[in-house]
């Protein structure tokens, strides 16, 4: 079986590092980094919210600078998340929440220097980690993956929506329906079989279906200005003192909990791949397993390092991990790597195995800049960390209204159109909705941005067979992954039925 | 907004309906069975059952109903507010990209607490220095308004 890289990947990897590092996109990725370390201190401000907000700009950008300051803005975010947790107790980002409380109990011990120096240095490993199994796994999955038909497309597709609605963290019917909402606007728009507009009420902004940019801006950003509007949270953030140099002493620390270190890296990276589960996921069940593994388990919850390390390397090795099945079969495997998807469709590319033999650099250049954002955390996280003082006094009702901002000329700017600002408004207050509701936003995104791709798909598979369901199962892959979906929906359905006892006690609203 | 799950249940059923309807008046291939409804369809037939079982799960629920949680003082004003904000930034296309944004970030600022000393210099400076970052460094174009053939 050959691999698909058909061009040799040392040579592919040089021509990528030397685009790279062109003094323009060292520049951007520097910006990136600043804006993602601002946003991801920020509490109330995703990673995903900072990458939405991006988009507009990487929209005027060459492709290998988009991924770079996506890339970039993304890993540093996910680091910046850890800063008020340990310095406030209030998670920057949820990828942070699983370990706030243990970083926040060190710094009330004293040990806050040293918290936020274990938060650097394990997501700098942890992100590197992931990026050496993403440059192995992604180019090896897709010499399978260019066998694949529409049958297994479909199947795939399918599974990764099933995934994101398992793991999406709410009640799994409440995800459903969120994932189901996100696949029907997919609809809208030309439809991919014979070309009549659908469900587009006469609107030819509407033709080419919904802008996923602004759906994202207004999903993410503008339902949280929403929010702080009707239930506005000045807390004044008072930041505990983390003085003294945050490197001290990791290397002895490093070297103890050097397991707790590779299995968080590993364990992050493989959710990560997961679709629809992301940093957050990682870092919650990392934590937990370091707790179930650790010697003194006892010590856990009262500010102990070992807690910080799994969790910390596992949220960012997860944001390379994502990128391995948005690779290489353009199924996202986080709400990051699902705009980062949308974005290389902006561009006219097309993520799957194929894109490993057509756009060889632009992939090398992916993963060159995961290599130079977990190094460039290093010098810039220590600058973050000596400015959070005065970063984290920025007052909510300053900052929201700044995000607005953003939400509109972000969704302006990309047309130059206000009808996808109004896509932007609409898409703001179904997120405020729907979290009102209790149901996750994330699936809808990845509704929407597997939706063509598996309807695509669907139709396929059905023109071939004449709509004989045995033809979907027929090939041994698709049949797996037939069996691997059809099996999680059974017992979705089975489950549903039958509410388990914390259903039951759960308050009906 | 907050909705009981019957009443979600209902408003997502009532949505698969209109999708199902609407699809099925869509023509299929020339010579096939299948066409431009059938996803949309299928997509409907999973949303009703996902509706039914949300009504069935809520039925099976025996806790009392929790209080929605109310808004904030003040809530109405800074929504109004908000909206007023999205309502001025739309008039950009008249007013310009600058005056727009400094009047709906000042208006908000001021509406989420921000005293008017500190709102509106720092509305008319950071639109100004968005303006410049978009226009000048990125190269992507925002509007002038009516003002865009003095410069």
């Amino acid at each position: 079986m050959g691999r698909v890289v058909l061009m040799d990947p040392i040579t592919a990897s040089l021509a990528a590092l030397d685009i790279l590092l062109q003094p323009k996109i060292v520049a951007v990725m520097l910006a990136a980094a600043v804006f993602g370390l601002f946003v991801g201190a920020m509490p109330g401000l995703t990673a995903t919210m900072a990458i939405a907000l991006l988009v507009p700009v990487t929209f005027h950008l060459d492709p290998v600078a988009a991924f770079a300051v996506i890339v970039t803005a993304t890993a540093m975010a996910i680091f910046a998340g850890d800063i008020p947790g340990v310095l406030m107790r209030i998670p920057g980002t949820p990828a942070s929440a699983a370990y706030t409380e243990e970083a926040y109990a060190m710094t009330k011990k004293g040990q806050g220097a040293f918290a936020l120096g274990t938060c650097v240095t394990t997501s700098v490993i942890g992100g590197l980690f992931g990026t050496v199994v993403l440059m192995w796994a992604a180019p090896s999955l897709a010499s399978i993956a260019v066998k694949f038909s529409s049958y297994e497309y479909f199947w795939l597709g399918l599974l990764g929506l099933t995934a994101s609605v398992f793991v999406a963290g709410a009640s799994i019917v409440r995800s459903t329906l969120a994932m189901l909402l996100g696949l029907l606007v997919a609809c809208i728009g030309i439809d991919v079989a014979v070309g009549i507009p659908r469900f587009t009420f006469g609107q030819n902004d509407l033709l080419d279906g919904v802008n996923f940019i602004p759906a994202m801006i207004g999903l993410f950003a503008f339902s949280e200005v929403l929010r702080y509007a009707r239930h506005p949270d000045d807390r004044a953030m008072h930041a505990a003192g983390a003085n003294g140099p945050i490197f001290r002493g990791q290397l002895p620390m490093l070297w103890r909990y050097r397991v707790n270190l590779l299995r968080g890296s590993a364990i992050g990276t493989g959710i990560g791949a997961l679709p629809g589960a992301g940093a957050d996921i990682a870092a919650w069940v990392t934590y937990g397993i370091g707790r179930r593994f650790s010697k003194e388990p006892e010590k856990f919850g009262t500010g102990h390092v070992e807690g910080l390390v799994d969790a910390g390397a596992a949220n960012n090795a997860a944001v390379s991990g994502a990128w391995v099945p948005a690779l290489v079969f353009g199924i996202p495997g986080d709400s990051v790597t699902a705009i980062a998807i949308g974005i290389l469709y902006m561009k006219g590319l097309r993520p799957g195995p194929a894109i490993f033999d057509e756009q060889t650099v632009l992939v090398y250049s992916i993963f060159w800049a995961f290599i130079l954002a977990n190094l460039l955390l290093i010098p810039l996280a220590w600058l973050a960390i000596r400015a959070a003082g005065h970063m984290l006094r920025t007052p909510r009702n300053v900052l929201m209204p700044i995000v607005f901002v953003f939400c509109m000329i972000g969704s302006y700017a990309i047309n130059n159109s206000f009808f996808d600002v109004g896509v932007m408004l609409a898409f703001g207050l179904l997120g405020y909705f729907l979290e009102e509701n209790d149901i996750p936003v994330a699936p809808v995104i990845l509704g929407l941005v597997l939706g063509r791709m598996v309807e695509e798909a669907f139709m396929t598979s059905a023109m071939k067979s004449g709509l004989a369901p045995l033809a979907f199962v027929e090939r041994p892959i698709s049949m797996l992954l037939a069996a691997l979906t059809l099996s999680a929906w059974a017992w979705f359905v089975w489950r549903g039925l039958r509410p388990t006892a914390i259903d039951r006690l759960s308050p009906q609203r | 907004v907050r909705l009981s799950d019957y009443s979600l249940a209902a408003l997502f059923a009532a949505l698969a309906g209109y999708v199902a309807i609407t699809a099925w008046g869509f023509p299929t291939m020339p010579g096939m069975r299948v066409g431009p409804g059938l996803f949309p369809i299928a997509l409907s037939i999973a949303l009703a059952i996902a509706c039914a079982v949300l009504a069935l799960q809520a039925r099976a629920r025996t806790a009392p109903a929790t209080e929605t949680a109310p808004a904030a003082p003040g809530a109405p004003r800074r929504v109004i507010a908000l909206a007023g904000s999205c309502g001025v930034f739309g008039l950009g296309g008249v007013l310009g990209f600058v005056p727009a944004t400094a009047l709906a970030l000042g208006w908000l600022m001021q509406a989420f607490g921000v005293r008017w000393r500190f709102a509106v210099p720092f509305a008319i400076f950071f639109a100004v220095v968005v303006d410049i970052v978009f226009v000048r460094v990125l190269r992507i174009p925002l509007p002038l308004g009516a003002w865009g053939g003095w410069f």
